[in-house]
């Protein structure tokens, strides 16, 4: 269910923000520029198909404890999640604005290691904070991490989208973006994502940033994929990049690794280890 | 540390457990709130028992074996319902103020005993699963009172056997990063040698590789069909004198008579470390007779009378496996081991001809042997 003018409206009312223009708009959700007594802020309206109170009250618990991160590396939460209509029929809440890019929009070309590097350690930074907020962030693509015109990385769109979010991947229930999704998003009860799979998306966005091709490629064909995540089907990164050092590839490997529980826990544990390659 | 001697029906845990640690083949010993009473009666109590043990300087732990409450048989509660370990009915934990009670009540005994913290765990069938689930809420509230406590799994073969979903469950469970692991197959029957399934060994060496990167990893009931997990990083490995202690099953915890028997002298297999296999009492003696260069061998040394020796001498073959593999690196211990599997293969036809018997070598080895060498090609060694 797509997020029509009336939910718009509700949201800018409920929130006290003026429209300036559009962001982005997909599926049931919509991105608005707004702004607050002078200060431009991001809007973000997720239309739901039908009430899901448990999931909501996590959310909202989840935004609360987002609501507490003042991190360099992940986008500041404006505003609490505020549900639309009794019963609840969206949801909406603020974030601050960031120039810059979408990271997807800087991986035309293949990086250096020392670029790769970079951004995977401020990425790790920001979703170390997250995991000891107890959050994991589960939807980890290009298009959730900027690159502002400053040249920083900052997670963006943390926690909210696998309570709320209906649309994109959703075997085993788990939201997700073909290509950028750990073996876990395919699992139940207690097989789903945890920390060391947000690991596992930082390692698909090196791989990236690295090759210009992803670690378990999607060409469309949506189940084909399923079936190599899986199998967790990876290309072997030295395929691609024979210039890295031993210790690089070993953690890009790692990083990328099928069972989670060898991969690093969680982003602190993979920013040091990519300080220890440094 | 080597080998950790599993709690037994028989009255012999403290006296033999210590003539093992004597010989620095084993290194601790486990009891059992089903094999041990909490009070003095027809055997010493845990408070007796531990304090001896100790005073040998053998560490113990008491595992709670929650997970056998939920083994389809289990009946033989004779000791078990005499410890405080429920506070409403036996086996409740569908909340989780339950499972806290539950946990706080295990963590109680094993301080009034002075044993390290081993968590209670629920059997598993499957690793994706609402008992999963409730396995790995136990586990959090466990580490959540005591983050230094040994965590357990325990699971059935298909559980081990479940590949990608087992390693997804294992990496849910290894976020609580614990000090220590106790990993167990529970398979139905008590029987010798095991029906280790390829994918079951495969899935175990998996997550003793996964696990022993930061924290030690226990194989309780090992024995031998355990040692392909010790050549995947686990370090000490549950043993015994008795099959029951051998092999985590669920006909060791069906209904059975009262008494302790006799010292264990209807179990009288000789260990072959040559073979990685047990042979009866009366097919050692014959092969003993008949060839005795080959027995002397395979064992390696003299055969041996009695159930206590051919035990001591059990734990003497184990020990110096594991320590053997232990000793090594990943790839070194994975090679160590797979060669002594296809040394005993060769030699299995032989014995056979000797005994005038077909071989089982098949039934001891191909499990072990075919799911060591997945977890190799897993490793790209």
């Amino acid at each position: 269910m797509p997020v029509d003018q009336a939910l718009l409206d509700e949201a800018f009312a409920t929130l006290g923000v003026s429209d300036v223009r559009e962001l982005k708009t997909g599926g049931q959700k919509t991105v608005r520029l707004v702004d607050q007594g002078g200060t431009r802020l991001v809007m973000k309206v997720i239309a739901l198909e039908s009430g899901a109170p448990d999931a909501l009250k996590r959310a909202q618990r989840e935004v609360e404890l987002l609501q507490q991160i003042n991190h360099d590396h992940v986008v500041k939460v404006a505003s609490g999640l505020v549900e639309l209509g009794t019963p609840a029929h969206g949801v909406t809440w603020l974030e601050e604005y960031l120039d810059g890019n979408d990271l997807s929009d800087h991986l035309t070309s293949a990086w250096t290691w020392d670029a790769t590097q970079e951004m995977a350690l401020q990425v790790a930074d920001g979703l170390g904070a997250l995991h000891a907020a107890k959050v994991v962030h589960r939807d980890l693509s290009a298009n959730n991490v900027r690159r502002t015109t400053a040249g920083t990385y900052v997670v963006m769109d943390p926690g909210f989208a696998r309570h709320t979010l209906r649309s994109g991947i959703t075997v085993g229930g788990q939201p997700g973006t073909p290509g950028f999704l750990s073996p876990e998003h395919l699992g139940w009860y207690s097989g789903i994502p945890t920390p060391a799979s947000d690991v596992f998306c930082v390692g698909i966005l090196a791989f990236v940033a690295l090759t210009c091709q992803l670690p378990i490629p999607y060409t469309g064909d949506l189940s084909d994929y399923i079936d190599r995540l899986a199998r967790v089907e990876v290309t072997d990164i030295e395929t691609l990049r024979n210039d890295l050092s031993p210790s690089q590839l070993a953690l890009l490997r790692r990083m990328l690794h099928p069972q989670s529980a060898r991969r690093p826990r969680n982003g602190s544990r993979l920013k040091e280890a990519l300080e220890a390659i440094a | 540390m080597t080998l950790v001697i599993e709690d037994t029906a028989r009255n012999t845990l403290v006296a033999w457990t210590i003539r093992a640690a004597e010989r620095g083949t084993a290194t601790g010993a486990v009891i059992s709130p089903f094999t041990t009473p909490v009070a003095d009666g027809p055997k010493p109590s845990a408070h007796e028992a531990v304090q001896r043990l100790q005073n040998e300087a053998v560490e113990v732990w008491l595992d709670p074996e929650t997970h056998a409450l939920q083994m389809p048989s289990v009946g033989d509660f004779r000791y078990y319902d005499d410890w405080p370990l429920w506070g409403g009915h036996r086996g409740a934990l569908s909340t989780a103020a339950e499972m806290r009670d539950h946990v706080e009540r295990v963590f109680t005994q094993q301080d009034q005993l002075g044993v390290p913290h081993l968590a209670p765990t629920i059997l598993g069938h499957s690793p994706q699963s609402q008992e999963s689930q409730a396995a790995l809420e136990l586990a959090q509230i466990a580490n959540d009172l005591d983050p230094e406590a040994r965590l357990a799994i325990v699971g059935d073969s298909a559980f081990w056997a479940s590949g990608v979903n087992l390693d997804a469950h294992i990496g849910a469970l290894a976020q609580l990063e614990p000090p220590s692991w106790s990993l167990t197959v529970v398979r139905s029957l008590t029987v010798l040698p095991v029906p280790a399934m390829v994918e079951e060994v495969h899935g175990l060496c998996r997550t003793a590789r996964a696990l022993s990167e930061d924290a030690d990893v226990h194989i309780s009931h090992g024995d031998l069909a355990g040692l392909p997990a010790v050549a995947a990083g686990a370090t000490t490995l549950g043993t015994g004198w008795d099959p029951r202690q051998k092999v985590a099953a669920y006909s060791s915890y069906e209904v059975r008579p009262t008494g302790g028997g006799g010292g264990g002298a209807w179990f009288e297999q000789a260990t072959y470390e040559g073979l990685l296999s047990l042979l009866t009492r009366n097919e050692a003696t014959l092969l003993d007779q008949q060839d005795n260069a080959l027995s002397t061998r395979l064992l390696p040394g003299a055969l041996l009378p009695g159930p206590r020796e051919k035990f001591l001498h059990h734990t003497d073959v184990l020990a110096r496996i594991v320590g053997d593999l232990t000793a090594a690196d990943y790839p070194a211990a994975y090679a160590n081991l797979l060669t002594r599997y296809t040394s005993a293969a060769a030699d299995w036809p032989r014995v056979a001809g000797v005994l005038g018997i077909a071989s089982r070598g098949t039934h001891w080895l191909s499990g072990p042997t075919d799911g060591l060498f997945h977890y190799g090609l897993t490793e790209g060694f």
